[in-house]
């Protein structure tokens, strides 16, 4: 009952008090920080590496590091700033990771691909006819593996931008790029997705 | 603007980024020209389909899994953390550590060559302390009597000749004794003045211990015996095997002629010859102290020659050496050479003493073994 309604008060406090309370000896409210970001998290790890498992894996990393640093953190960006830093970094390095381009090599042998790796895909529209949703699975495995043949920092920003929707200036910080930089990326990667998905889109 | 110059800037333009006077260039662009309008259409549906990829669904005990994970991953930091110090208390305690490590090592490597070092010091500094602290007492005391010869002089300089040195003349000798020697004798004092030299290889502490280890190789030593005639007439040859008249003490044996025989020690009952002349090879004869061996009793003589191989074997005895054999010309029957054996620590006296007897056609060798330990001599004799 208490942790219930210890619960209840921390979902009603933003992310920067649950990060006050944490630093000041609470470390109850990591649980909230996690629940409210994980789902963001699990699928911008899974935009990056295709791979429900290590999505899953790369996710609780980063609830870890942030676990490790949360208590020297000093509030010169916000919360999920710092959150995205740590997630795109994690998702970088894993897939410059050896086990990762093993694996994925394995998995591109299957025809199915990351299909199989999904139970829980993408959700089902029932407004739209069975053809029109299969139309649709079918569109969103190109528009993905398309992402998948941009390089890393393209990727990133496509992600970022298109996926998680969020703003140039915050890619900026979270990627350490100039706004320029970020702008003429995010343009070279749309051309390059627009030329690949010809056809599809 | 141009298509060329447009195009790279539909991206922006379709997220609202452009500065004013730039978005103001491509709309108006974008009115006259069909294709770069077909682009940026395009490059809208390409966005609306990136953000409606569905999102993927965590897992349902994701929160768990964390907690889980975070319990292995941190518990045992904690107790790493338990284990040691904080660093400012770890760093300086590993430093002490090392440099007592360090200290431990050091001594640990150098104390054998520290006892080695100890124990070499006392072996100098006993060797010279006998040098200089002398007894009395002459080796010569114990065995021959008093007034002998001085004590065996320092291995380290076996052929210093000390005028102090002397040569004892037995009081129980009836006859004088000459010798061919180039240094003049007097009394023997029973204090030997000037160097002295350690009593025996034993006062030495540090010495080995003895052992009857001899030197294979004999050292070779050639004596030139000169010989003085005391009063003369007719000298017969003297046509004996044997002549030692030297022998202070009854017993002396003598040795056969030609031969050689191990001799430990003169231990033999006195036998007198009365004119009769020794025979020839003829097993063990045995002279009384002093006699006179000649056929013919109006010559009275002592040969220095004769008497010197016999003075180097009671030398030898008195340095507590070992006559091992003697050997003697088969025509004058006189003594050829002298095979024996002496402690090498009285290597040096042996041969001062030696040249009061006789000249030595050369300086002895050098000698490596010390101490107790025997070593081989070979004197051979030169009658001029």
């Amino acid at each position: 009952m208490r942790e219930k309604i210890k619960q209840s008060i921390h979902s009603t406090l933003d992310d920067a008090a649950l990060v006050r309370a944490f630093q000041a000896g609470d470390e109850t409210v990591f649980d909230e920080l996690v629940l409210r970001h994980k789902d963001t998290m699990f699928n911008l790890c899974y935009k990056f590496l295709r791979d429900y498992h290590e999505a899953n894996d790369s996710a609780q990393e980063i609830f870890i590091k942030v676990y490790r640093s949360l208590k020297n953190f000093r509030f010169q960006s916000s919360f999920s700033t710092w959150l995205y830093r740590i997630a795109v970094n994690t998702c970088k390095n894993r897939l410059k990771s050896l086990d990762y381009r093993f694996k994925k090599r394995i998995k591109s042998l299957d025809s199915h691909g990351s299909a199989n790796n999904n139970p829980s895909s993408d959700i089902a529209d029932e407004s739209r006819s069975p053809m029109v949703e299969l139309e649709k699975k079918e569109r969103s495995l190109l528009v993905q593996k398309a992402i998948d043949s941009l390089p890393g920092s393209k990727r990133t920003m496509v992600i970022l931008r298109d996926i998680e929707g969020l703003p140039y200036d915050e890619i900026a910080e979270i990627t350490g790029f100039n706004l320029g930089t970020v702008k003429s990326k995010l343009a070279r990667a749309r051309s390059d997705l627009r030329k690949k998905l010809r056809g599809v889109i | 603007m141009e298509c060329a110059e447009i195009r790279p800037r539909l991206s922006e333009y379709m997220d609202g980024v452009l500065d004013a006077q730039t978005m103001s260039l491509v709309e108006k662009h974008m009115l006259t020209c069909r294709e770069c309008k077909k682009t940026l259409e395009s490059f809208q549906s390409l966005v609306q389909e990136l953000s409606d990829l569905h999102p993927i669904k965590p897992p349902d005990d994701f929160l768990e899994q964390l907690h889980e994970r975070m319990a292995k991953r941190f518990d045992l930091k904690n107790l790493m953390r338990r284990l040691f110090f904080p660093f400012r208390i770890k760093i300086p305690l590993q430093f002490a550590t090392a440099a007592a490590m360090a200290v431990l090592i050091f001594f640990i490597i150098r104390t054998p060559e520290i006892e080695k070092e100890m124990a070499d010091i006392p072996e100098l500094e006993d060797r010279y302390e006998s040098v200089d602290k002398t007894d009395t007492k002459d080796v010569f005391e114990a065995s021959r009597g008093k007034g002998a010869l001085a004590p065996a002089p320092k291995v380290s300089s076996p052929m210093e000749p000390h005028p102090a040195q002397q040569l004892a003349g037995s009081p129980k000798e009836t006859a004088p004794v000459k010798l061919a020697s180039k240094s003049k004798k007097t009394a023997v004092k029973p204090r030997v003045q000037g160097k002295e030299y350690p009593q025996e290889p034993s006062a030495v502490k540090a010495e080995p211990k003895p052992s009857d280890k001899v030197a294979t190789k004999a050292i070779e030593i050639v004596l030139l015996l000169t010989s003085e005639v005391s009063m003369g007439a007719d000298t017969p040859q003297l046509n004996r095997e044997m002549t030692d008249f030297a022998a202070p003490e009854k017993g002396k044996i003598r040795e056969r002629r030609a031969s050689r025989i191990g001799v430990t020690a003169p231990a033999a009952p006195s036998h007198a010859l009365k004119g009769d002349g020794l025979e020839e090879d003829q097993g063990i004869e045995y002279l009384a102290e002093g006699e006179i061996e000649s056929k013919d009793e109006s010559v009275s003589r002592v040969l220095s020659h004769d008497r010197a191989p016999s003075r180097v074997r009671d030398l030898i005895h008195s340095l507590k050496g070992t006559v091992l054999s003697m050997e003697y010309d088969q025509n004058t029957g006189q003594p050829r050479s002298l095979d024996a054996k002496i402690p090498a620590g009285q290597y040096g006296f042996f041969f001062e003493k030696l040249q009061q007897l006789g000249t030595l056609q050369s300086p002895p060798p050098a000698l490596d073994a010390k101490g107790p330990e025997p070593i081989k001599i070979r004197i051979h004799f030169i009658h001029s």
